[in-house]
């Protein structure tokens, strides 16, 4: 006891600390796992559960930008895998045709992801509710069949990835390690980019519309146009992940942007917890997680996972972050 | 004479056949507070909407400061200098109290488009939003979720928000509804002290309030103003007693 007095310590009344006002405690945390996890698992000899958290951080990238428009600006959008889609197109059509540096197929992939979402956020936006769902689905089939009518990339079947990208002409993204931190940074990014601009002027406004457009609109915005450049970043983010995916998996296909792809990212948001950007870590890692434990048991897995998925919503309301901050709270 | 804050010229506005505003002529000095009263159902929300941007008239104009405000977009009216507040309470009720002041305060200074810069150690923000809280008596609650305020300091919040925006016409929809005595009374001394700072639009229920308040009170009946004139004039108003007011209230 005397000892742990000693220690530059905790006083026995603490303040708030700054982690826990800053709502910092529980990402810090995951970050630091998925950081030491690689050296751990080489020497170990588990390179394949290296290959599964890579896809984790993939779709978290994904399922954070997603949940800036879900959980900060109630944007339900069911059309979020056309984003994965058309950023994992973009690497394997420019690669087909013998551009692989990373640099251009980024600048091509923000470009190309960025212009969709504007174009088809532009319009549904003009909608809300139910309609919102539909239209964004409506927009994702059509990118999804018309990638599918790609003959020359390989339509239905997909494309395999010619060349993964390269830096400065070098390649490596095939080393399971580089790329797992390639994608770790880029997830540390897209995190930290959606939480500064959710504690912005802009991420206020977004904000306020979740709660009431009315209000806001009466206040003097006009919550059309923060919602769709909202719309647009969370689409880039969303692309960034699919050209990332494009580089693990060395392949490209159409079910990249399949709706059911867009439900499962909605459900990685709600599962986690909406509203938060690390929920949606949480909830990408418990997804693909399950989704592997169950599917090497049974090839049925399909039937025990979906009655887990619906048992997780009802008794995890405010999603597994929830569960954690309870156990906290009564402990 | 100086033209009026705000003027109705023959606003006319129908529900299929149903006629909410018929051919309503209002106007709103700089300095005064006109208060309109009518039974439930009477259009007085309806002509509130117009004036606010909500719906737009079907034919009629509405003058503010001068310029025809009668299509303008709703979220560009509270640049021209007007407020309002809702009928049932309308705030951001995931927001603190001080957010929901200095949200409506950044939009009325510098670009919401900023996208790095943290909102909330904005000082001019919060500054600006506290210099109003504190006259609103919410100085303390500051840091409360708006969502845990009392009714009455609800109203108050809406108020604040509204005050933030440095309005020229404060347009309040029962600001008095659903509070109790004391709440009420807190709200008239409020109102009180804003009077003659702001042109106010004030549709209220209470004629207690009303009467204490009111520079003009309008009636409004079935989509038309049946009276215009002091409190006192109101009171006496054979027609007014008739249509609205019941003669054992005042009796």
């Amino acid at each position: 006891m005397t000892q742990a007095a000693e220690a530059p310590a905790v006083p026995s009344k603490p303040r708030t600390p700054w982690i826990t006002r800053s709502g910092l405690a529980v990402p810090l945390i995951l970050f630091a796992l998925f950081a030491v996890l690689p050296p751990i698992l080489v020497v170990s000899g588990e390179t394949f559960l290296l290959t599964i958290l890579t896809r984790i951080m993939i779709f978290a990238i994904a399922a954070v930008s997603l949940d800036l428009i879900l959980g900060y600006g109630a944007m339900v959008s069911l059309g979020h895998a056309a984003f994965i889609g058309i950023g994992a197109y973009v690497v394997g059509i420019m690669a087909f045709h013998g551009v692989s540096d990373a640099f251009l197929q980024l600048l091509v992939v923000l470009l190309a992801t960025g212009l969709f979402a504007l174009v088809t956020g532009a319009i549904s936006l003009k909608t809300s509710g139910v309609y919102f769902i539909m239209i964004t689905l409506a927009f994702a089939q059509m990118a999804y069949f018309t990638t599918t009518s790609l003959a020359m990339y390989g339509g239905d079947d997909g494309l395999t990835l010619r060349v993964r990208s390269t830096v400065f002409g070098m390649s490596f993204l095939g080393d399971r390690i580089t790329l797992y931190y390639i994608v770790f940074a880029a997830l540390l990014g897209a995190f930290f980019l959606c939480r500064t601009l959710v504690a912005s002027r802009f991420g206020r406004v977004l904000q306020g519309c979740r709660q009431s457009p009315l209000r806001m609109r009466a206040l003097g915005f006009s919550p059309y146009r923060y919602q769709l450049v909202a719309y647009v970043i969370a689409g880039m983010l969303a692309g960034i992940a699919g050209a990332l995916l494009a580089n693990q998996i060395a392949f490209v296909s159409p079910a990249y942007m399949s709706w059911m792809r867009s439900g499962e990212l909605i459900f990685m948001v709600v599962l986690g917890g909406m509203g938060t950007l690390y929920g949606a870590i949480i909830g990408a890692f418990a997804f693909i997680a399950a989704e592997e434990i169950l599917s090497h048991f049974t090839h049925h897995w399909r039937v025990i996972f979906g009655p887990l998925l619906i048992i997780a919503v009802l008794f995890a309301r405010g999603g597994l972050i929830s569960l954690i901050f309870a156990r906290r709270g009564s402990g | 004479m100086a033209e009026p804050l705000l003027a109705l010229e023959q606003v006319t506005k129908r529900f299929g056949a149903l006629t909410v505003a018929e051919s309503i002529d209002l106007t709103v000095e700089r300095d005064e507070i006109h208060a309109i009263i009518g039974p439930n159902g009477a259009g007085k929300t309806t002509l509130i909407a117009q004036i606010t941007g909500v719906l737009p008239p079907d034919s009629g104009r509405i003058l503010f400061d001068g310029q025809n405000i009668t299509r303008l977009p709703m979220s560009l009216r509270p640049h021209l200098g007007i407020a309002r507040s809702f009928q049932i309470t309308n705030i951001l009720p995931d927001f603190t109290v001080l957010e929901n002041v200095a949200v409506a305060a950044q939009a009325r200074h510098g670009t919401s488009f900023s996208f790095f810069r943290p909102a909330g150690a904005e000082e001019g923000l919060n500054a600006a939003a506290r210099r109003v809280l504190e006259r609103v008596n919410l100085k303390d609650r500051e840091g409360l979720p708006a969502r845990n305020l009392a009714h009455g300091e609800k109203r108050a919040l809406e108020l604040a928000m509204a005050l933030v925006q440095d309005p020229k016409l404060l347009v309040l929809d029962e600001p008095m509804a659903g509070t109790g005595r004391e709440e009420t009374a807190y709200l008239v001394d409020m109102l009180k002290s804003l009077k003659g700072r702001y042109g106010i639009l004030l549709i209220e229920h209470d004629m207690q309030a009303v009467f204490a308040l009111a520079d003009r009170v309008s009636v409004m009946v079935y989509g038309r103003i049946i009276a215009t004139g002091a409190p006192a004039e109101i009171r006496d108003n054979a027609e007014v007693r008739q249509a609205y007011l019941g003669d054992e209230e005042l009796a």
